[in-house]
């Protein structure tokens, strides 16, 4: 029955990848907003294809969600392996010999796929981990929780989660430290005020510079890894080049250092994502996004910075309550 | 020989509220309304045949920000009728004024107390079961107090009030949110361009970097905004 299971999932994807979805097409336009709409036609115009190819995407994805549940380990992996076909020994290269190192994964493509396989290969040769948002306040994290036990959760599995809080930071650092590879997520933040711009596809992206700090911190190097998609939707991981964190100094403070590390981490997501990018997670909210970058030049910077210093919106001062009660 | 009052008569609308059919021989007045479907078809019907001659508001398509329909003002025929739809106004620049009331903090729009105190205009509040009226020159704090009711009132016309979602942004913890993701936006685009152009002079940048933090840390706690009590007259 499990087998019969994973042939229907490969039967799937083969006709997902082919046929004309109107149903799950008028299901999805049910429930979209016009701004949504217009960033969908905005993603799909970008990515060269037809809204059509969004909508089986997005069924595809329930589908396999709802098929894979029932599936033991290794039927769970056989499948798992029928849609990411990578080939994850090219990452042993970039193992240092001494030292842990960072992957930054976006949440791009079968992106799940990829860190279950980047984990299942890694741990066979170190300790690895990915690291996520705690689900007590991620809302739908649980799902990875609960693939997690099914796949990695027996005696002496050297992969492991690490929940996205203070004492999972200390964790994480200490397992870099050790020589650890940390799986993160860079492209998703919890607080907007909390977090940095960086310019992805013309429009300001928000993003944490935990990735970089954390590498920073702990000597280690980042490998930047997308999960790309191809035209049947499966997907292959495209390995980009070792990043070496930017470095403090005196007169450069640590924010300047990971902002730049970052930086490159997305020029790297741009290249692969960019031609494909309605298979990114957060295509929606990023395409509804109406303002771009805030480039700026040395000649207009003190300008720039005159105007936005005395504006009350930048530095809202003590000010007077008037009181109405009565 | 005094003047007459205004809105003589009265047109329902279909969550309650109701807009006057201004009289043209009554004074200027400004018609405060909740922004609901019906009332802006309906102010919108009375612009386009005159009888309005300003829809103020922040929604482009139909109504003129604050500050430029203050500007029109002079150009105004000596008695003329405004609609505001006050419950729009919820941006820094058009609600900067702090105000407590019933134990809740919130910024409130000027321009109200600039028609009734500049300009001579009677206020008219039209609220979901009542409406309230306020002579030209009323005391600023009872023009205030009219529209923090009129927006505590609103509350209750359920899922009509088109503005429901925007009053978050009067909050003094938005206020101070929204401040520090100015301040990190300008950092983002500052670190880009100090990268681009290593040439730029890194001591400028180290000193706009330092106040940048500075600024950030110099305002933790909403309270840090609002922090003088003004009673009200």
């Amino acid at each position: 029955m499990l087998n019969r299971q994973a042939t229907e999932i490969r039967a799937h994807m083969s006709s997902a990848a082919t046929g004309h979805n109107t149903q799950a097409g008028l299901e999805l336009d049910e429930i979209l907003s016009d701004r949504e709409r217009t960033a969908i036609e905005s993603a799909c115009h970008m990515s060269g294809v037809e809204p059509d190819t969004y909508h089986r995407w997005y069924q595809q994805k329930n589908t396999i969600s709802a098929q894979l549940a029932h599936l033991d380990r290794h039927a769970l992996l056989q499948a798992i392996q029928d849609i990411d076909r990578s080939d994850y020994s090219l990452v042993d290269e970039k193992l240092p010999s001494n030292g842990g190192l960072v992957i930054a994964l976006p949440h791009h493509g079968h992106y799940v796929f990829c860190a279950i396989q980047l984990m299942e290969h890694i741990r066979h040769l170190r300790d690895v981990h990915i690291f996520y948002g705690d689900p007590k306040s991620h809302t739908g994290n649980e799902m990875f929780d609960a693939l997690y036990r099914r796949i990695f959760d027996h005696a002496d599995c050297r992969a492991h989660i690490i929940h996205s809080n203070a004492r999972g930071m200390a964790t994480a650092l200490r397992a870099l430290r050790n020589g650890a590879v940390v799986l993160m997520m860079p492209d998703v933040h919890r607080h907007r005020e909390e977090s940095y711009c960086v310019p992805f596809l013309d429009r300001p992206l928000d993003v944490m510079l935990g990735t970089a700090a954390m590498a920073r911190k702990t000597g280690s190097r980042i490998v930047p890894i997308v999960s790309r998609v191809d035209a049947e939707l499966r997907s292959t991981a495209v390995i980009g080049e070792s990043i070496e964190p930017f470095k403090s100094r005196a007169l450069r403070p640590s924010d300047a250092s990971d902002y730049w590390t970052t930086q490159d981490i997305f020029h790297f997501f741009e290249s692969i994502m960019g031609p494909q990018i309605i298979y990114w997670q957060y295509m929606r909210q990023h395409f509804m996004r109406s303002s771009r970058f805030p480039f700026m030049h040395p000649d207009t910077f003190d300008e720039t910075w005159r105007a936005f210093s005395s504006d009350h919106r930048t530095n809202p001062q003590p000010i007077l309550t008037v009181c109405l009660d009565q | 020989m005094s003047q007459p009052p205004p809105n003589p008569t009265l047109t329902p609308t279909r969550h309650g509220a109701t807009l006057p059919e201004p009289n043209s021989a009554a004074p200027s007045t400004a018609f405060i309304l909740a922004t609901t479907k019906s009332n802006i078809d309906h102010a919108t019907d009375l612009s386009i045949k005159g009888m309005i001659s300003e829809v103020i508001g922040a929604a482009p398509s139909y109504s003129t920000v604050p500050s430029e329909a203050l500007r029109k003002l002079k150009d105004l025929p000596g008695h003329s009728a405004i609609v505001v739809f006050s419950d729009q106004l919820t941006s820094s620049l058009d609600a900067p004024i702090l105000c407590s009331h019933r134990g809740q903090q919130r910024f409130l729009s000027v321009v109200e107390v600039i028609l009734n105190n500049l300009h001579g205009y009677h206020l008219h509040i039209e609220n979901i079961e009542s409406s309230f009226s306020l002579p030209p020159e009323s005391p600023p704090v009872s023009v205030l107090r009219a529209i923090s009711d009129h927006l505590d009132t609103s509350q209750e016309i359920e899922s009509g009030w088109i503005a429901r979602e925007l009053q978050v942004k009067r909050r003094p913890d938005n206020r101070l949110r929204e401040s520090r993701i100015r301040q990190r936006t300008f950092l983002s685009a500052a670190l880009h361009m100090s990268r681009k152009y290593p040439e730029c002079d890194p001591m400028r940048f180290d000193e706009v970097f330092r106040q940048l933090k500075d600024l950030s840390s110099t305002l933790k706690h909403p309270r840090d905004i609002g922090n003088a009590q003004s009673p009200g007259n």
